[in-house]
């Protein structure tokens, strides 16, 4: 006999068209409490959905299993039976959607390590979805939205996401987390996003990345395998009150652009941005705030600073030590730096809330 | 060395909560470990490799030994009455239970354990050091001074406090010259994995197939195979000296003790 949790969670598998599963711009899942699902549309699939049009334009056709879990016990053996019988089916993706609730955690892998399959995990509407433990999804095009990490403790990298096409992280909160041992020496970092093909493209907005303890970076694009990100998005991001040796460490990408971010970052013990890659980094629109560097390179015996294109800064307010940074910067102004201590009440308890970031609210004066 | 982009690196982490079934909570860390007893040979060209290790954060050890002590505290002090225990383990065991106590202070052992629960909370907090952890832990984990901790008839949550209890007491060290389960911040290989079921028969199966094995598979029957890369320093409770009598740093954990001690695989595989 099933369990129970396997009897309450509903499986669905229907074709629908490509065109019409993605939205304009490759997402469409939910958002997170106190409105899930509510700015950006329900995801198009639902049982009685209506057929295409016998005059709509023919496209691919993409085969999508849902899962709708309502317990922790749920993302357990129940979801990988769900995601063993939709690959057994072909399908090209699994989505799994979330009841309102606290779950353990979540690890979604194909089984066959071949990519072929993509993954799409948001909340089902009825309120905020926590998670306490980590959560690693890797598949063809890996969809993580409207999710909160709360006081989560992992015993290694709280968040990975790896793609072999296209990762999206979105109106994710992690807040007050501590990730791999965080009195060691690993050095891994609190989110970690990963390319496992040549060209994917990974999309992070309205992330907020609160009060988390880690001994390496908040959030690293690693070179792993033989994958490489031509293009990382950050838009509209939040780093705010961390522990950690780095903010972002960017190697694994080809171009990597930050929008609207507000960074306060006092505590951190390193830099900010460390550049491990040739590519051009741009921020725009951005206020960060800090106390030991903005931007640091990885300069060995192969390679010099010079090697690197400066940073491009666009419109930004920059706190902090600039004298020896690597800056294209126009439009931007500088001051001294922030307090070596930050309450992080209120940028917690706006993150707890969702919705995008609101920068000249919680900027402190 | 691999170089460039033929190694992937990964890890999965392994979760124990007293009570639970350590074996369908760690459905993906069963599944690596089945990839990597399935790939750890592969050595010809277009075939993947994987390389494989475990490590218990500091984190981790002291967070289950807190839930440990809960539990056994709860099964010494927690219940009033000989129904109560009778309920849970029989008549035979819970009077047994009852017998070790009265032999023993009960005080001191209530004590200590509290003690030493307040240290680890407060080592949680980030306000007791590793080596206060350490020294709250020995006086409990002194062999057959609380005699429960060593009886394996007893009920399983006191084995897995003893185990607890032995990586506690060298908290902040990864060698040592006595008592030891294993250490924390330190990378264990793993060298073999085999699962068997309730009978000790070896089950047939692989990462694909194991998510429908689960209730088949017995954590104490399965075993893996492990080799702290020190080449010494094998699990050794009492200080006697490792249980295959070989001083050479490899040693067998039942499934069971390889997921509620350890809290961390690493694992990369290698095309080659």
């Amino acid at each position: 006999m099933l369990p129970t949790t396997m009897r309450r969670a509903r499986v669905a598998t229907m074709i629908v068209l490509a065109a019409a599963a993605c939205g304009k711009d490759g997402s469409g899942g939910g958002a997170r409490s106190p409105t899930p699902g509510a700015d950006t549309g329900a995801a198009p699939f639902t049982l009685d959905a209506a057929p295409p049009a016998p005059d709509a334009a023919p496209g691919p056709t993409m085969t999508t299993t849902t899962f709708h879990a309502t317990s922790a016990a749920d993302l357990q053996l129940p979801l990988a039976q769900a995601l063993a019988s939709a690959e057994a089916a072909g399908a090209a993706e699994l989505r799994v959607t979330l009841a309102a609730g606290r779950y353990d955690g979540l690890t979604l892998r194909p089984g066959n390590a071949d990519g072929s399959i993509g993954f799409v995990v948001e909340p089902d509407g009825s309120g905020a979805v926590v998670f306490t433990g980590a959560v690693a999804i890797e598949g063809k095009s890996v969809a993580l939205r409207g999710v909160t990490l709360d006081g989560a403790r992992a015993p290694g990298t709280a968040m990975r996401l790896r793609g072999y096409q296209r990762v999206e992280l979105a109106q994710v909160a992690v807040i007050g987390v501590a990730a791999g041992d965080p009195r060691g020496r690993e050095g891994d970092p609190l989110i970690e996003l990963g390319a496992r093909a040549k060209g994917a493209t990974a999309a992070v907005r309205d992330l907020w990345v609160v009060d988390a303890t880690v001994s390496g970076a908040l959030l690293k694009v690693p070179v792993n395998g033989p994958g490489r990100f031509a293009q990382v998005g950050f838009d509209n991001v939040v780093f705010a009150g961390n522990r950690a040796a780095r903010g972002l460490d960017l190697a694994g990408a080809d171009a990597v652009t930050v929008t609207g971010a507000l960074v306060i970052e006092p505590r951190l013990t390193g830099p900010w941005l460390m550049v491990r890659t040739y590519g051009a980094i741009t921020l725009t629109d951005a206020l960060v705030a800090v106390r030991t560097q903005l931007v640091d390179y990885a300069i060995s015996d192969d390679d010099a600073l010079t090697d690197y294109p400066r940073l491009v800064v666009e419109r930004a307010e920059l706190r902090g030590p600039t004298a020896k940074e690597h800056l294209a910067a126009t439009a931007t102004t500088f001051a001294p730096a922030p307090p070596a201590s930050l309450d992080t009440a209120a940028i917690i308890a706006a993150a707890r809330a969702g919705g995008a970031p609101d920068r000249a609210a919680l900027t402190p004066r | 060395m691999f170089y460039g982009a033929a190694a992937t690196a990964n890890t999965t982490g392994m979760t124990f909560t007293p009570g639970s079934d350590v074996v369908a909570g760690n459905l993906a860390a069963l599944q690596d470990l089945l990839r990597y007893q399935a790939q750890k040979g592969n050595t010809g060209a277009g075939t993947t490799q994987t390389f494989m290790h475990a490590r218990m954060s500091d984190t981790g050890a002291v967070t289950r030994g807190r839930d440990l002590i809960d539990q056994v505290t709860g099964i010494l002090f927690g219940m009033d009455t000989m129904d109560s225990l009778k309920a849970l383990f029989g008549e035979t065991t819970a009077e047994k239970i009852l017998r070790m106590l009265r032999e023993i202070d009960r005080a001191l052992l209530r004590t200590t354990l509290a003690t030493l629960r307040t240290t680890l909370v407060s080592n949680l907090a980030g306000t007791a050091t590793s080596a206060q952890v350490a020294k709250a832990a020995d006086p409990v984990s002194t062999p057959d001074a609380f005699p429960h901790l060593w009886d394996d008839t007893m009920p399983a949550p006191f084995k897995h406090l003893r185990e607890n209890l032995g990586i506690l007491i060298n908290l902040g060290d990864d060698s040592s010259p006595g008592r030891r389960q294993n250490y924390t911040s330190h990378a264990y290989q793993v060298r073999d994995v085999a699962i068997a079921d309730k009978a000790g028969a070896p089950l047939a199966v692989t990462a694909a197939t194991v998510a429908g094995q689960l209730a088949n598979i017995d954590a104490e029957q399965s075993k893996v195979v492990m080799h702290n890369p020190h080449a010494t320093n094998e699990p050794d409770l009492r200080g006697t000296g490792p249980a295959d009598g070989k001083d050479d740093g490899i040693f067998t954990y039942t499934l069971g003790q390889f997921l509620r001690n350890f809290d961390l695989l690493r694992f990369a595989n290698v095309a080659h």
